[in-house]
């Protein structure tokens, strides 16, 4: 039973990560490959703050969600300028940035060593110790990163970032300021990415830096873009279907010589006979 | 659409389906062991030696006589911290693994609190004493802090009075060089001067080597890996420096020995002559890439069953914890510390004609 706790554990942590991400690329058409960055910001502040401050996690995560928020809000502007490919290589270029801060800025976050002993969350007394308990708050999560989906997605804020995604000439035109619906759904994505990476580090309760890799946002890329762009049940269903799929593939009872190497080969062969047939993802309502 | 999805529900519900990997039928008590190793990708050179290792240490072990049966269940964790926790979570609740075993302190470090959680025995290949914390964790250290130790020492010896240092920004490499600047802060006798910290993936190091021959340090400290000490070789001699390199398993993994011709280095408990010439003879290649580690890791486990002649964790953890400094490991004589730490013992070494030898034990 733990195993599959855990599974749902990491299936909501990604599920987050999929939601907010789904938010900038899918709503607004950004192709953003910013998200591991964020997710790092939001994981070592509540890594560093529980561990050496003394914060409770809600004040750590709060912390890292103000963190993320002005990085973003500032790093937003920048890219705010950019557009198609272009957008993609300057947020690539952050993500490559925070790695190298988070595996050189030994002092303050002990570079390739890592963070030990990060605590779990409590609210009035009573602690997450329990995978089932964790599993219980980490969904709260999800379905309150869902409902502000479906809820931008169907506000006029949501119709102007999809005007701007189909067409921003046009929708300059309009009279809507591009810059700034480019620059709030990227910073509201970002506190919630950091959201996601406090949960991670409280529940792993040891990070380094490996984890907050560019590939990782590339990854968070390919959940949203298998379930579907612009979706919110799409980013859930392309969680759980990267998270589970190759843990499905671990039953298979493949020779152990080379089971991991076959295991990522199905893996593999079944995203691309997936985008073959489905380019849109699953259930998608927009092609970047 | 709905071929799609078809097919990816057959998928997950053939693996969710798929019976267990039944024990073989045995009058005797099966110990189930679930090894996580990075078995694809950069680092699954690590996977491929472990799995070798564990061939090589069963083939022999099942012609003794013996109280139980070992199980070993291998699972890749593709060398991401998320994955590992899955993986522990997995052995522990599905296949009922009564050890695990880990490689690196990061990944041990994951596993660590949930090995003490579910009572499951934890044995980590890693140098952080972090990871052996609890009754449950026992680590299998190369001893940074007594190579450190006997590096400093050699250095002296060897006239060293100032030096200055490569090191990798890596778990490994980084624990080694703090032990190693705490010893050289307490004794006084040496001087730090510029500390260069390199990612793994730098490949350039001309410019450093270039500030490293104005510096003129009595010695260079390489706290690098492979592949990156190759590189850094091979442009160090095309560079011209004369400054002799050294470090803590510095060369151990060079695969151009005569880039190092005459220089000495600190071995972590390397592998015993004859376990490297065994490693050779079963599986053809030049290296065992840390196999040795996991030689020693099975020896401890089945060495703590056997002689415990009970599956109680507790009690196999504290025969290990007592007798394990009788054994004989590939990486030689081993010895224990408090709190599970297993430590194998520095040796020194120099290259001559391109083979290291061991000069000092």
């Amino acid at each position: 039973m733990e195993y599959f706790i855990n599974i749902g554990i990491l299936f909501c942590i990604y599920a987050m990560l999929a939601l907010s991400l789904n938010m900038v690329v899918g709503l607004s058409g950004l192709v953003s490959l910013a998200h591991a960055a964020f997710y790092g910001i939001g994981a070592y502040a509540v890594a560093i703050l529980m561990t050496a401050q003394g914060f409770n996690f809600w004040g750590a995560m709060c912390v890292g969600m103000l963190l993320n928020g002005i990085t973003a809000f500032i790093v937003g502007k920048i890219l705010s300028k950019f557009k198609g490919d272009y957008y993609a290589i300057v947020s690539a270029g952050l993500s490559v940035i925070v790695f190298s801060v988070l595996l050189n800025f030994k002092s303050l976050t002990k570079g390739p060593l890592g963070i030990y002993g990060i605590g779990k969350p409590a609210i009035a007394g009573f602690h997450f110790y329990s995978s089932a308990s964790f599993l219980a708050l980490a969904f709260l999560f999800v379905v309150l990163f869902y409902a502000l989906f479906v809820l931008i997605d169907k506000s006029s804020f949501g119709r102007a970032l999809k005007s701007l995604r189909e067409d921003e000439v046009l929708t300059v035109s309009l009279g809507y300021k591009t810059t700034k619906y480019k620059s709030l759904i990227f910073t509201l994505s970002a506190i919630m990415a950091g959201v996601a990476g406090s949960f991670f580090a409280s529940y792993i309760a040891f990070i380094d830096p490996t984890s907050f890799q560019l590939a990782e946002g590339i990854f968070f890329f390919t959940m949203i873009t298998v379930g579907g762009l612009s979706s919110a049940f799409g980013s859930v269903v392309g969680a759980a279907l990267l998270l589970t799929l190759p843990e499905a593939l671990r039953f298979l009872g493949l020779p152990y010589e080379t089971a991991a190497q076959l295991q990522q080969l199905i893996y593999g062969a079944l995203l691309v006979l997936m985008m073959a047939f489905r380019p849109q993802g699953l259930f998608g309502k927009f092609r970047v | 659409m709905k071929k799609l999805i078809l097919i990816l529900s057959c998928v997950l519900a053939l693996g969710a389906c798929k019976d267990e990997k039944a024990p073989k039928a045995s009058a005797k008590p099966v110990v189930k062991i679930g090894v996580i190793y990075p078995m694809s990708g950069d680092a699954s050179f690590l996977g491929e030696a472990a799995k070798n290792a564990v061939n090589i240490f069963f083939e022999e072990f099942n012609k003794k006589l013996h109280k139980f049966d070992y199980q070993v269940i291998f699972e890749d964790n593709q060398n991401k911290l998320a994955k590992q926790a899955t993986l522990a979570q997995k052995l522990i609740n599905i296949d009922k693994a009564d050890v695990l075993v880990t490689v690196m302190s990061n990944f041990g470090a994951v596993v660590s609190p949930m090995a003490e959680q579910n009572k499951v025995m934890h044995v980590a290949i890693a140098t952080d004493p972090a990871v052996a914390q609890g009754k449950y964790n026992v680590i299998c250290s190369s001893n940074p802090a007594g190579e450190a130790d006997f590096l400093y020492e050699q250095l002296i010896k060897h006239g060293a009075k100032h030096i200055d240092v490569v090191v990798m920004n890596a778990t490994g490499s980084q624990t080694m060089f703090d032990f190693f600047k705490k010893k050289a802060e307490q004794e006084k006798g040496l001087k730090i001067g510029q500390v260069y910290h390199v990612n793994p993936d730098e490949k350039d190091f001309r410019l450093m080597l270039h500030k490293i021959k104005e510096n003129q340090p009595d010695y260079i400290l390489a706290f690098l890996f492979a592949p990156t000490i190759d590189v850094f070789m091979k442009q160090y001699k095309d560079g011209g420096l004369t400054i002799p390199v050294t470090g803590v398993e510095t060369f151990t993994y060079l695969r151009n020995k005569t880039l190092s011709e005459g220089m000495w280095y600190v071995d972590a408990a390397p592998p015993t002559d004859e376990y490297v010439k065994k490693y050779q003879i079963k599986t053809g290649s030049d290296t065992t890439d840390y196999a040795e580690y996991m030689d020693f890791v099975m020896q401890v486990i089945t060495f703590g069953y056997e002689g415990a002649k009970t599956k109680d964790k507790e009690k196999v953890i504290s025969f290990i914890e007592s007798q394990s400094n009788q054994m004989l490991t590939a990486v030689g004589k081993i010895t224990t510390e408090p709190d599970g730490v297993l430590n194998g013992q520095p040796v020194l070494k120099k290259i001559i004609n391109a083979e290291p030898v061991v000069i000092e034990e």
